[in-house]
């Protein structure tokens, strides 16, 4: 048996500004919410995590030029232009959107939601705090792979989402977390026998990891 | 997704041998643990070796039926570290789920048929799943990771 890998893990799930896009696409309720990670907070890169072992791939590593749009931005960008695209119809009506963009809301909105029920209730801070990292962290992940598919050098949209709205009743609360996650597990899981293989194991990965915080929310 | 067919793929079939030899090293773990953990964990325990058996049977099923012979487990393992109480073998239980749950994303992306990637997709996530409540019984933090089974 091998060594376990859990300081690779370890490392990952502190990657800075995991899954934050950085740009106007933000999502509105992303704005605000604590535990908020800062990009280049001190903490060690971790190159290739959660990229695609694809060789030739040639996806550029993130940068992070004060002033600068980094790759996040653009993507941000990207993936909600082609989000609200995915709304019009008619002979000019643009490619079907990318399967797995509908996973990286879900992974956003997720993260808004337990940064919500943290804040709002002290006693989930932590099993929530960590729900909303590791959903981040797929964000992230998933923008990074949907970007690789289809780069996209545009990068403006004024795309907003409806405020996160918590219970103030803690059971109501930590139900919506458990509510979310499971969906977030159904929805990754269903996707697993479609999609080609890098991108079947990162979304099983995903499906993997809400079920695991599924046990620790109850 | 395309149906197995005459041929199975030689790099699934190899990537569903080594997630087996990664179930009958977790079976293994199971069984050496027992001495270790206290009576009230012995329901978590046989919860997990009842579900690693039938990963086991049916990866050991699948791989018959591509015409392989089921890689037979070892008698014994190499640990991390020597198992001496309940800290070191919860250690041991939590490196064997996460070996098991390396082993069999890698099955998914070594294979294009919907049958095994959904073995292995449960496998993960059963996996990923017990390494939690293992880590939680550790008292270790934090209590998952993003992705679980990622290289």
């Amino acid at each position: 048996m091998e060594v376990p890998a859990r300081e690779a893990g370890a490392a990952q799930r502190h990657r800075p500004g995991a899954g934050v896009p950085q740009g106007t696409a933000v999502p509105a309720r992303e704005a605000g919410t604590a535990r908020r990670a800062r990009p280049g907070a001190g903490v060690p890169q971790d190159p290739g995590a959660g990229v695609p072992q694809d060789p030739g791939a040639g996806v550029p590593q993130d940068t992070a030029v004060p002033g600068q749009p980094t790759r996040r931005r653009v993507l941000a960008g990207s993936l909600a232009t082609a989000l609200m695209a995915g709304c019009s119809t008619g002979p000019d009506a643009p490619p079907a959107p990318d399967p797995l963009q509908a996973l990286w809301s879900a992974a956003l909105a997720d993260a808004a939601l337990a940064d919500a029920a943290a804040a709002a209730h002290p006693d989930l801070a932590p099993s929530a705090g960590a729900l909303a990292a590791d959903r981040r962290a797929h964000a992230e992940s998933i923008a990074a792979e949907v970007q690789r598919a289809t780069p996209s050098p545009s990068a403006s949209s004024t795309a907003t989402l409806a405020a996160v709205v918590v219970p103030t009743d803690r059971a109501p609360a930590a139900g919506a977390l458990a509510d979310a996650t499971r969906a977030a597990q159904a929805q990754a899981a269903a996707l697993v026998t479609s999609l080609p293989r890098y991108r079947a194991g990162l979304v099983a990965s995903v499906a993997a990891c809400c079920a695991s915080h599924l046990a620790v929310l109850g | 997704m395309t149906s197995p067919t005459s041929t199975p793929s030689p790099e699934t079939t190899d990537a569903v041998q080594r997630a087996l030899a990664a179930e009958h090293a977790a079976l293994w773990a199971l069984q050496l643990v027992t001495a270790f953990l206290p009576a009230q964990e012995s329901a978590s325990l046989g919860e997990a070796a009842t579900a690693h058996r039938s990963r086991r049977d049916a990866t050991e099923r699948l791989l018959r039926d591509r015409g392989a012979v089921p890689v037979p487990a070892e008698p014994a393992y190499a640990t991390p570290a020597r198992v001496t109480d309940r800290p070191s073998a919860l250690a041991l239980l939590i490196a064997a789920e996460s070996d098991a749950a390396a082993a069999w994303r890698s099955v998914i992306e070594r294979t294009d048929e919907a049958a095994v990637r959904t073995l292995a997709v449960d496998s993960l996530v059963d996996a990923a799943v017990r390494t939690t409540r293992w880590r939680r019984a550790a008292g270790l933090a934090p209590l998952t990771v993003p992705f679980p089974g990622a290289p």
